[in-house]
């Protein structure tokens, strides 16, 4: 099948009313997720998969992927209006956003994240059709060495989720990789670490673990700081920024969606990463650098073109060769997992269909964004102003009942609030979460890939396969270079 | 090792890494480095989670490229990290710990969704459901008692549409379930 004919398919996927309904639900539940303080996108995707669960594959990973790119948006909202950044990433449209909503010109602000937010998000889709493509069909003739290279490589450059802290991002990387050891070895078949308990046999389920660690510790974290105090929020105004003021932003939009794409495509890189780099760039290559900061609308087109665009590009490494690339991946690899499907060059071999229905189905998603956010965003900061009181009990039950839907078991329930408890004490001692999220989801790869390798070519294969030993050497340095980089802050600042 | 990786000889292994940690934590506590308890915390917990872990491979059956190479693998990394980070913690280069928020209210929200947990199982899935929605409503200073009665049943509604009848999931029903 050629690639025309396969986009073909996926666009055929599209037809009927049940995908576009799909879409345009996910698309709202993401841009109210994404705004909500405190939702990130890997939250909200963790928090809707059980709701995914009799949908065919094909529409619960449109469900799921429609609600990530549209949470990305909708961080900004809050971001602009209020100050305070619905997703991390978001954090860097704030610098300019809020700055425009104490102006009067909030609508301007919205108005340039949403442009920015549709043409980066449609430019990470286009590339991550150009790369995840070849990439797949590259990856068929990847070795276990390969593989098990590759999925070092991701846990490697997670490092960086650590944002100062290499070593506690590594500590968080290595809990979930021992916590992927408990259950039935799959090599062998020997049970490991399940002191005795039949529950434990297949390990932790992955989702109940995903909502514990990404909703229920965020709740825990929220109890801490609680006072009470409403969320104020300020009023939109509805004016829109020009056509020509449009024009003057097109090229910032533009190289920001380029750079959030690549950007992406490093696993553990992130949204947020992209969106400060892309701002840094966008001042530097400014005629008038000194509005950054005090309401430029480059600054936040920059910010917003980078964080979307990032999801097309993290997409590429998940569903080309099956490692996620950011928090928000690992919970969707969980949703694969959970429909019987393996992310990875097989998958477009095997199932074209959910393939090119993704990607089309992101395409129309950022149209319908575009839509929606033209119209919608008075409703959405309504359902925004809903009082923490009432959405953090609401949060808290929907996931109790997300993970007992997994597999009809109480245990699941149970240790959802377990990793919700280890999510709190992490976050609160600066440990963070999501690199123990990618340690489970990557470590059963990490150890057949590795075990398989070994047994078929003993361990100098590593030394022999030159693509598995460039990965490693490249695995190597991004896992040292941080040490290396706090080691070097901490002389200067001893010095 | 391999006395420690089973029966008495596990157990006994266990209070030794307990009492570890609590030595620990007592040790940061009553001493200069006080500010620091919680960040020693965590990575001591983490290394004895990987001692217990890395007692019970000797269990495993053994061979080159057997069950118990890749989690010695991970354990010896982890402790290598954890045992840097302490040290980072004890000679105070480590951030501090963060000043003590509502942590007694941390810990009824955690208790009040460990007691739902046991009661979904007796007295079923909407019963509990109500109960813990209005409840943390109510802890979390809402005070309006339409509200307080109208949010958890409006849950309930949308559990029993979308979860019961929709996804044909079978929530637990407790003692209720030998009446329906």
């Amino acid at each position: 099948m050629d690639f025309f004919e396969s986009l073909t398919l996926g666009f055929s996927v599209l037809l009927g009313w049940k995908p576009i309904l799909i879409i345009i639900i996910g698309v709202i539940v993401g841009i109210l997720a994404g705004a909500m303080p405190g939702l990130s996108p890997s939250t909200a995707v963790a928090l809707l998969v059980p709701f995914s669960y009799t949908m065919s594959p094909t529409l619960a990973l449109i469900l799921l992927t429609s609600i990530y790119i549209a949470s990305n948006y909708g961080g900004s909202i809050t971001a602009v209006l209020i100050n305070t950044p619905g997703t991390p990433s978001a954090a860097v449209t704030a610098l300019d956003g809020y700055p425009l909503t104490k102006k009067g010109q909030a609508g301007k602000g919205l108005g340039t994240a949403l442009v920015a937010s549709t043409v980066g998000g449609a430019i990470g889709v286009a590339i991550l059709i150009l790369f995840a493509v070849p990439l797949a069909k590259v990856a068929l003739k990847f070795s276990p060495a390969d593989y098990f290279a590759l999925a070092l490589f991701g846990l490697a450059t997670v490092a960086s989720m650590g944002r100062g802290n290499t070593l506690k991002a590594l500590a968080a990387i290595l809990f979930g990789l021992m916590i992927k050891n408990i259950g039935i070895d799959p090599i062998s078949g020997v049970s490991r670490f399940t002191f005795g308990s039949d529950q434990l046999y297949d390990g932790f389920t992955l989702i109940p673990a995903l909502i514990g660690l990404f909703a229920v510790s965020v709740v825990f974290v929220k109890m801490e700081s609680w006072t009470g105090a409403p969320r104020v929020m300020e009023k939109v105004d509805n004016k829109l920024p020009s056509l020509a003021e449009f024009m003057k932003i097109k090229m910032t939009i533009l190289r920001s969606s380029v750079i959030g794409t690549v950007i992406g495509i490093f696993p553990g890189a992130g949204a947020t990463i992209a969106a400060f780099i892309s701002y840094d760039m966008a001042k530097k290559a400014s005629k008038t650098p000194e509005e950054f900061g005090k309401g430029s609308l480059e600054g936040v087109a920059a910010a917003e073109g980078a964080n979307s665009s990032s999801v097309g590009g993290a997409l590429v490494p998940l569903l080309a060769l099956g490692i996620p690339g950011s928090a928000t991946d690992a919970v969707l690899l969980g949703a694969f997992m959970l429909h019987d499907l393996v992310p990875g060059p097989l998958l477009f071999q095997d199932n074209p269909d959910i393939v090119y229905g993704i990607f089309c189905s992101l395409i129309l998603a950022n149209i319908i964004m575009l839509l929606i956010g033209l119209y919608g965003n008075r409703f959405f900061i309504k359902v925004v102003s809903v009082p923490e009181a009432i959405m953090y009990p609401l949060i808290l039950a929907i996931a109790v009942i997300g993970s007992f839907a997994v597999s009809g078991s109480l245990f699941d329930v149970a240790a959802c609030i377990g990793f919700g408890v280890i999510g709190w004490i992490f976050k609160r001692y600066g440990f963070p979460v999501a690199p123990i999220v990618l340690g489970i989801v990557l470590g059963k790869m990490v150890e057949e890939n590795f075990r398989r390798a070994v047994m078929m070519d003993g361990f100098t294969i590593f030394f022999t396969d030159k693509l598995a030993f460039i990965v490693l050497l490249i695995s190597f340095l991004s896992f040292v270079w941080p040490l290396y980089k706090s080691w070097k802050h901490h002389k200067a600042k001893q010095g | 090792m391999q006395y420690f990786s089973q029966g008495t000889g596990l157990i006994i292994w266990a209070l030794l890494l307990l009492a570890g940690i609590i030595g620990t934590g007592l040790a940061f506590r009553f001493s200069s480095r006080r500010e620091w308890t919680g960040q020693a915390m965590v990575p001591t917990v983490l290394m004895a989670l990987g001692l217990l872990f890395f007692a019970i491979t000797f269990d495993f059956p053994s061979e080159q490229v057997g069950p118990a190479l890749i989690p010695r693998i991970w354990i010896v990394c982890l402790i290598a990290i954890c045992l840097g980070l302490t040290y980072f913690t004890a000679i105070g280069k480590a951030d501090k710990d963060p000043k003590a928020g509502r942590i007694g209210f941390v810990l009824l929200g955690i208790a009040v969704m460990v007691a739902y947990f046991i009661a979904m199982q007796t007295i079923g899935y909407f019963i509990s459901s109500f109960i813990f929605l209005a409840l943390i409503m109510y802890l979390l200073s809402w005070r309006k008692p339409l509200t307080l009665i109208l949010v958890p049943a409006g849950w309930l509604l949308f559990s029993y549409l979308v979860f019961y009848k929709l996804l044909y999931i079978q929530l637990p029903l407790g003692f209720w379930e030998n009446y329906l």
